[in-house]
């Protein structure tokens, strides 16, 4: 039985760790192979996946081509974009909504929520999916694979909610999160490995979503941030928005606005708009053309690139600004840098070229494929994180100040932006009344003077001080904010040597229970995800039973004895009922009495074969 | 110094042993100049500061001691926290002024708020200029003088810091009230620069929309 168990060994699936670029509009994985990373893809294809989910009426969600090809068809349960809405509430959302063809809502503890055929989903759980989908895929690529740990990409202007929102997801969808890594500085590893470059690098990433630039130091391996700047509202969408509003303009007077607001309308506007965006990049001028039977409207439209690049011009302004910020924080000028490279699949855009030129006075470095530098680079640092390589070290920064909210309302800063991580700072506390055991604070993320005015990441209540008189207690609470640039507090009580427990309430998260029932839910699903597929492989296996048995009817009249045929029949008939329902148990009743039954046709079959045999002829004849 | 309790090759610094790369335990904060290994003083060689940083860093990341366990990762986390506070502490003129004022014991900005007399009669005239640029129109103008005002404001915070780092490094630093009163002043002068920065951004913006 030796070469079974080795058998069983080699079939075994390869436990592998990637690296995930989870974007906006795709998402790729890449794996480190041969002292180089490389793209998962199966074959023939491009390995990006994309970011689209389609929830039909009846089975499990659908992620990827499938799903963005239910966009126009079946808008309402077709869900684009999630990552703007990653540890987002509704105030932060404001005129994006309106573009939306699903409902968002924000439910009591301030996590939104995206309703789906009476079904809720929030940001994290529909993220999940996506990475489900990309780590299944890159697996399907590989052959035989299970994704053992990942290193997830998120922009480096992500706050601490929207990338605690990212770990959430990954660990809804099962994937152990080996780092969470900036996407510029993931580019700037595959840059790095691919030029051999030492000096100061700015990575100008304009995504589907979402913005960042990063200056750079590379240095005898070390890829040390210097700076980092961007907007995580502002990327491709958002140009295609533009011609999505010109679409609008030109028709307000031909169509109503409620038709102009119509789920299908928009979903239909914004593909239009993102041809004709990508055409725009070759072309000097489009014909949008919009076909909706429903709406009466057969609409053609010439864009020249002139008119596309005047509506967007205050946008790409806008990136320069955050370059403009990023040289300040980094004490550069845009002369001191050695190269500008270009990522994310918005830079192909003719404008944003132009600009970037202008601005950095030189000719932007675009060798490297803007869609797949990020997952490269991540994968690059799972390599790194593994132990493989310590050829490469990357040390960056949180991208935004962390301070606490003072009496009156105003921030203290604790940790300035562009410090370098992993970073800690110690703040004292005390209490203002006698006895009191609990002290209550808010910590908000941002370059504002006031609270209000920066994003609150959540309340934080510090519990079991030992009761002593006002101003007694001296409460020493750490912050550190970690590698993957996510915070943690922790507190002790001087005096005492107490540890005080810390409450987080996150203003926009999943608390640790919600997380839990997410987890539970997401068992129960699989349960039943397992018995659906039980169900139908059993429901295949009936259905092959039945053919078999109404083709040789025949033989069944002629040759069994009037109780097998009657068995037989009624078997059939309940294994015909049960496959018409869901109900495992009764599917699998009934599939073993059909079988049961159906053995004495077999052997009469087999009998006759035998004959058949004798007589001379061949079994392949019978 | 100390000798690591791994290998008994003497510590270089307290965080980490550069002979068998053991992680150290580290109680209480140390000051950033043994953390980098660096003279204690005023004056500090940026060369040798990043060279310092990039050193220690290879040998504390948590990114090399992810595979060692959770209780390294969480040992390599703080450690590098600490080598990333030193060396800012020590690359910021004020942040490293402001270590050196609280060594020798000199009053905290809230103990001794007041600034240098000659400095005041200035400060009235820097923020007259700036708010007559905020109440104008964005124009080449008014870029001009906000120009003009850095570069007066950038000159007084070199001269102010100069003779506060003169005094630091000499081995009788003086009285430490007229030291903290001096780097008020720089920090007063940082506020304003930063204010006068976020003009400018603002007028160039409001100017390309």
């Amino acid at each position: 039985m030796g070469y079974i168990e080795l058998d069983v060994l080699d079939s075994a699936p390869r436990r592998i760790v990637i690296g995930i670029d989870l974007g906006t509009t795709n998402s790729l994985a890449a794996l480190w192979s041969d002292d180089r990373p490389t793209i998962l893809r199966p074959e023939g294809e491009t390995g990006m996946l994309p970011s689209v989910i389609h929830i039909p009426s009846e089975g499990a969600p659908i992620v990827g081509k499938r799903a963005r090809a239910q966009a126009v068809v079946d808008p309402q349960h077709t869900i684009f974009s999630i990552k703007r809405l990653l540890g987002r509430g509704l105030a932060d959302l404001k005129d994006e909504l309106k573009d939306l063809p699903y409902a968002v809502t924000e439910n009591d503890k301030g996590m939104l929520e995206i309703e789906v055929r009476g079904q809720t989903y929030t940001p994290p759980e529909l993220s999940a999916l996506i990475l489900r989908a990309t780590c299944d895929q890159a697996c399907e690529a590989f052959g035989n694979a299970e994704v053992a740990s990942a290193v997830i990409t998120v922009p480096a202007y992500f706050d601490d909610a929207q990338r605690q929102a990212t770990r959430d997801a990954a660990r809804l969808a099962g994937i152990e999160v080996l780092r969470i890594v900036n996407e510029p500085t993931a580019a700037s590893l595959a840059y790095g490995l691919d030029q051999k470059g030492t000096g100061t690098v700015a990575i100008y990433d304009l995504g589907g979503g979402t913005f960042d630039v990063s200056i750079l130091s590379i240095e005898g391996g070390i890829f040390r941030v210097l700076a980092t700047n961007g907007d995580t509202q502002l990327g491709g969408d958002d140009f295609d928005r533009e011609i999505v509003e010109f679409i609008r303009e030109q028709l307000a007077e031909q169509v109503s606005a409620e038709d102009l607001a119509d789920p299908a309308f928009l979903q239909a506007a914004r593909l239009a708009a993102e041809k004709c965006k990508i055409a725009l990049s070759s072309d000097p001028r489009h014909e949008i053309h919009l076909t909706l039977p429903d709406l009466g409207l057969n609409w053609r439209r010439r864009v020249t690139r002139e008119d596309f690049e005047r509506r967007i011009a205050p946008l790409v302004e806008r990136t320069l600004d955050c370059c403009r910020r990023a040289l300040s924080d980094a004490n550069l000028q845009p002369h001191d840098l050695d190269e500008v490279v270009l990522v994310g699949g918005s830079t192909r855009v003719p404008l944003v070229r132009t600009r970037t030129e202008e601005f950095f006075g030189r000719v932007p470095h675009t060798e490297l494929n803007p869609d797949e530098v990020v997952a490269l680079g991540a994968a690059a640092q799972a390599q790194v994180l593994m132990g493989g390589t310590r050829d490469i070290l990357l040390m960056d920064v949180t991208p935004l100040s962390l301070g606490l909210e003072t009496v009156g309302g105003a921030v203290s800063k604790l940790i300035e932006r562009n410090s370098t991580v992993p970073c800690s700072v110690t703040s004292g506390f005390t209490t203002y009344v006698d006895g009191q055991t609990g002290i209550d604070f808010n910590i908000v993320q941002g370059e504002r003077e006031m609270a209000v005015d920066c994003r609150s990441l959540g309340q934080f209540k510090l519990t079991g001080l030992p009761p002593m008189p006002a101003g007694m207690p001296k409460v020493a609470v750490r912050f550190h904010i970690d590698a993957n640039g996510l915070l943690t507090v922790t507190a002790r009580e001087e005096n005492s040597g107490v540890n005080a427990e810390i409450e987080i309430r996150p203003t926009h998260g999943l608390s640790e229970e919600d997380m839990q029932a997410m987890l539970q839910a997401g068992f129960d699903n699989a349960q039943e995800d397992f018995d659906l597929r039980r169900a139908a492989d059993l429901k295949a296996e009936i259905g092959t039973m039945l053919l078999a048995v109404s083709k040789n009817q025949a033989a069944a009249d002629e040759f069994l004895d009037p109780e097998s045929r009657n068995d037989l029949a009624q078997a059939a008939a309940r294994a015909t009922l049960a496959s018409e329902g869901n109900d495992l148990d009764e599917i699998r009743a009934a599939r073993d009495q059909f079988e049961q039954a159906s053995l004495p046709l077999a052997a009469v079959l087999m009998d006759h074969v035998v004959k058949d045999a004798v007589q001379g002829k061949t079994l392949g004849e019978v | 110094m100390n000798a690591c309790p791994d290998c008994g090759a003497e510590l270089q610094t307290p965080l980490v042993c550069d002979s068998c790369g053991a992680l150290q335990t580290v109680e209480q904060t140390p000051s950033p100049f043994r953390i980098l290994g660096l003279p204690r003083g005023w004056l500090v060689d940026k060369g040798e500061l990043n060279g310092a940083l990039l050193r220690l860093t290879r040998l504390t990341h948590p990114d090399f001691h992810g595979v060692h366990g959770a209780e390294a990762r969480e040992r390599a986390e703080h450690n590098t926290a600490l080598v990333n506070t030193a060396y800012s502490t020590l690359d910021d003129e004020v942040l490293r002024a402001e270590w050196l004022l609280s060594d020798l014991g000199a009053p905290s900005p809230d103990q001794e708020r007041q600034m240098p007399q000659s400095f005041l009669m200035e400060v009235l005239e820097w923020n007259e200029v700036l708010e007559e640029v905020r109440a104008a129109k964005a124009s080449d103008e008014s870029r001009a003088r906000l120009r003009s005002l850095r570069e007066e404001l950038q000159g007084h915070r070199s001269t102010s810091l100069g003779r506060l780092g003169q005094r630091l490094q000499a081995s009788d630093p003086g009285d430490p009230v007229t030291l903290r009163q001096e780097l008020n002043s720089v920090r007063y002068l940082d506020r304003t620069l930063t204010e006068l920065d976020q003009l400018t951004l603002d007028l160039s913006a409001s100017q390309a929309n």
